[in-house]
């Protein structure tokens, strides 16, 4: 199971370089894709969900040029993208079905496999409901268990904790984690904490382009002794965050606490501390870690 | 926030989405190459059984420019102008405008007067093309107020009105839909002939006064011309030949004349004011008793921002969840498992992959139904008895082929609607998903005319259950809205069907010739396999 990015660019008719010439290969395992919104990542993820077609470069799945050969990639795909909505006069479980039939799950195994998914996503005695009637964080359960309704080899969530409330994301990241024991999970997300302690890998994109790819820990290992934290008057903190990437701050009585990347010690009483991924992940979107 | 500000930036900005679309440059060429008909003399505007015409100078002109624009305005321009509020809903600004601080009737005003601009921007593109191509030829600057005149005087309350009309039928429960585009069809025909007819109480195009205008200046210089049926405008292939012309230098602008045409424009914003009444300001669930009380704040008696704030804002309350465990349930420390059991429980997936085309049809079945009303249903059940029982009823056949209309119209359009595009397209059959949606079309359309296709004797009729909804797939596809299709259908229909049209008959009502019957079937064929075949992928 092996998805290869080469040199992929993406303009959209308006002008917009929503992709650029990124080359990224990914194997079993879970990738997540951090940016900050805007970064392309939804645009990468239509891109690999063959909804879309690149302006240059080849996607491939397996050796398979999925651009022209779109049927090799659906075959095996779960997609939840980021925004997509359910037919609202169909109950959860009839519209399961209804895409069960478009993936060509054969009905039988469709019964069996929706029944098993409303139970996993929790939305059993809602599945004779009308979805209509569906709030934001039941509808992205439909949307979870729809992705994984063929048991895709390749599975694609575009931000898909959205809607879901804290412990309903912490058990999503738990079932991803399990899953991508056996396949390939893709993981679009702004949000650090989604891929802190479950990817295998991290992809960070910025601006279209990919700033970086290597694991978490290498990742961390790149600011390692370069995050401090240190207590500066509330009127300072202004003057810090224009010349530090401040990836915390915290009031406190006598001030407010920040958690700073920088390569120099960057005041007398900042103490060096333990880096986190995303003390990484925003030094790397806020370039060069000395001050600016 | 002051109303003006939010009245002029809500028009604007809605303004603004529907000038981007680039779907309305097509409707600007239309209209271009309208204004070019006009001075070709093709939209052509005689008197006495085309005998008579007005010699060719600015306000001849100007007013059958302004005759043809607001006619075209009332017929299809509620078409193009409706949807502001579906706009809003789709795109999700909704709920940020219902919890904001603007007046319902601020909203709507801004609404419409949006949608009576846009109106004018075809109409004065029309305008200008006629103007551009009339210097062309070497006529020099026609007279702009000669010109302009009769734009302002008879296109602009057309506008206003027509616009107030579709913003009105948006706001009412049941008007909101293809029922609501079929009554207002009916309304238009209704409003473009009756002023030419006789005396009414309402000259939405000014086609009365008009006519009462022209008939004078004929009758003043051909004292012989017969005063009876005089008007006749329209599209011809050929022009007229050996007319009389007369000179006639435009409506006179009286005060009565002037205050009718002001008084249009004034009940256009009346009644986008007055939609404000059945506006459920997007609640999600609005009962009428709220929605009286948000338009008219004299008669709130709570708090109304928090009101409205809660209203657009209430979701359906989560069910409690039971029974067997899910990844998405409250263990009970309410610790984060390290391992999930999902995998193992799911198991993994061997069945073999294939398509299941009557699980498709039966799901797009049941789509289609239920996304009608029992009324609708009833009245589909009814029809398709009295079909049995009078088959070879030509009126109950033309009747039955505007019934399924909202279940056509929405046949390709549902995905964009509902937002399931990217999950449709990214699966494995997304092509069969077309086609089951078509065969539904077909299939309620042959079950609702089984009586007159069977024992009626009306096979013709048999070419419009292939075209009617491949071109409602087809054109809800193109234009993601169910819009393209009602403007298109209900001409088709109206001319061809209710006008026993030969040359234009899908339905089965005339004895429809061969190339007909050909030409309809090959179209329906080349749209359906358009609409299956057209990948979206941009």
């Amino acid at each position: 199971m092996e998805l290869q990015i080469d040199d992929v660019s993406k303009t959209y008719s308006d002008g917009t370089e929503a992709v650029r010439d990124l080359s990224l290969t990914v194997s079993k395992g879970l990738i997540g894709l951090l940016g900050p919104n805007g970064a392309g990542k939804s645009t990468l993820m239509r891109l690999i969900a063959t909804i879309t077609a690149p302006t240059a470069g080849t996607l491939r799945w397996n050796g398979t040029d999925i651009v022209n050969h779109p049927t090799t990639m659906r075959r095996v795909l779960g997609y939840l993208p980021q925004d997509f909505g359910v037919y609202p006069e169909l109950t959860a479980e009839e519209f399961l079905d209804y895409m069960a039939a478009l993936k060509g799950v054969p009905g039988g195994a469709a019964r069996s496999r929706i029944d098993r998914l409303l139970e996993i996503v929790g939305l059993q005695d809602a599945r004779d409901r009308s979805l209509g009637g569906f709030s934001g964080g039941m509808t992205q359960r439909v949307g979870i268990a729809c992705a994984l309704l063929n048991d895709p080899d390749l599975l694609v969530a575009d931000e898909p904790t959205v809607g879901l409330d804290p412990e309903e994301r912490a058990r999503f990241r738990a079932l991803l984690t399990d899953l991508a024991e056996e396949r390939v999970v893709l993981l679009s997300t702004h949000i650090v904490s989604d891929v802190e302690a479950t990817a295998t890998r991290l992809a960070v994109m910025n601006d279209g382009r990919l700033a970086a790819t290597s694991s978490p820990e290498a990742l961390i290992d790149r600011v390692r002794g370069q995050v401090w934290e240190w207590v500066v008057g509330r009127g300072e903190l202004g003057n810090v965050r224009d010349q530090y990437p401040v990836t915390k701050a915290a009031r406190r009585p006598d001030g407010v606490r920040v958690r700073s990347v920088a390569e120099q010690k960057p005041a007398a009483s900042a103490t060096p501390t333990e880096p986190a991924l995303e003390d990484a992940y925003l030094s790397l979107l806020s370039g060069p870690s000395s001050p600016r | 926030m002051s109303v003006l500000r939010a009245w002029f930036y809500t028009a604007t900005a809605d303004l603004r989405v529907r000038l981007r679309d680039r779907r309305l440059l097509m409707v600007v060429a239309a209209c271009i190459y309208l204004g070019h008909l006009v001075l070709a003399g093709r939209i052509e505007l005689t008197l006495v059984d085309r005998s008579y015409r007005g010699a060719e100078n600015a306000a001849w002109m100007g007013t059958v420019l302004s005759l043809t624009a607001a006619f075209l305005l009332v017929l299809f321009g509620f078409y193009l102008v409706r949807g502001a509020l579906t706009r809003d809903r789709q795109a999700r600004t909704a709920p940020l405008v219902a919890a904001s601080p603007v007046r319902s009737v601020t909203y709507l005003l801004g609404k419409w007067t949006s949608g009576t601009l846009f109106l004018l921007v075809l109409a004065g593109s029309m305008a200008a093309s006629l103007a551009v191509l009339f210097m062309l030829q070497g006529n020099g600057l026609p007279a702009p107020v000669s010109l302009l005149a009769p734009f302002l005087l008879f296109v602009v309350p057309t506008a206003a009105v027509v616009a107030a009309v579709a913003l009105a039928f948006e706001c009412l429960p049941g008007l909101g839909g293809t029922v609501g585009g079929i009554l207002y069809f009916f309304g238009a025909v209704g409003a473009t002939v009756t002023p030419v007819l006789g005396s009414v109480p309402v000259d939405l195009l000014g086609m009365g006064m008009i006519h009462d205008s022209m008939s004078q200046a004929v009758l003043a210089q051909y004292p012989e011309a017969d005063p009876g049926t005089m008007f006749s405008f329209g599209y011809y292939r050929d022009p007229a030949e050996q007319l009389k012309t007369f000179q006639w230098d435009g409506v006179a602008v009286t005060a009565d004349l002037l205050a009718r045409r002001v008084g249009l424009v004034l009940a256009g914003a009346a009644l986008a004011a007055g939609a404000a009444l059945p506006f459920d300001r997007f609640d999600p669930s609005p009962n009428w008793q709220e929605t009286l009380r948000a338009a008219l704040p004299g008669l709130n008696t709570s708090t109304p921002t928090t009101d409205e704030t809660s209203a657009v804002n209430s979701v359906a309350a989560e069910p409690p969840t039971a029974g067997p465990p899910s990844v998405f349930e409250s263990s009970p420390d309410s610790s984060v498992p390290e391992e999930s059991a999902f995998h193992s429980s799911l198991g993994s997936f061997s069945a073999p992959v294939g398509l299941r085309p009557f699980g498709l049809f039966a799901a797009e079945c049941r789509r289609g139904l239920r996304r009608r009303s029992w009324t609708w249903r009833l009245g589909a059940l009814a029809l398709a008895g009295a079909g049995v029982w009078w088959p070879a009823s030509t009126g109950l056949l033309v009747v039955m082929w505007l019934w399924p209309m909202p279940l056509w119209s929405g046949l390709g359009a549902g995905e964009a609607a509902s937002r399931v595009e990217p999950l449709v397209a990214s699966s494995l059959y997304p092509w069969a998903q077309r086609v089951a949606a078509w065969a539904v079309g077909a299939g309620a359309t042959l079950v609702l005319l089984a009586g007159p296709l069977l024992l009626g004797g009306h096979w013709r009729a048999l070419v419009g259950v292939l075209f009617v909804p491949a071109l409602g797939l087809a054109a809800g596809r193109l234009s993601g809205t169910p819009r393209l299709f009602e403007i298109v259908y209900l001409v088709l229909w109206y001319v061809g069907l209710a006008n026993r049209q030969a040359a234009l008959d899908f339905g089965g009502v005339t004895e429809a010739p061969g190339a007909t019957l050909l030409g309809y079937s090959v179209a329906g064929a080349v749209l359906l396999a358009g609409a299956v075949a057209w990948d979206w992928r941009s």
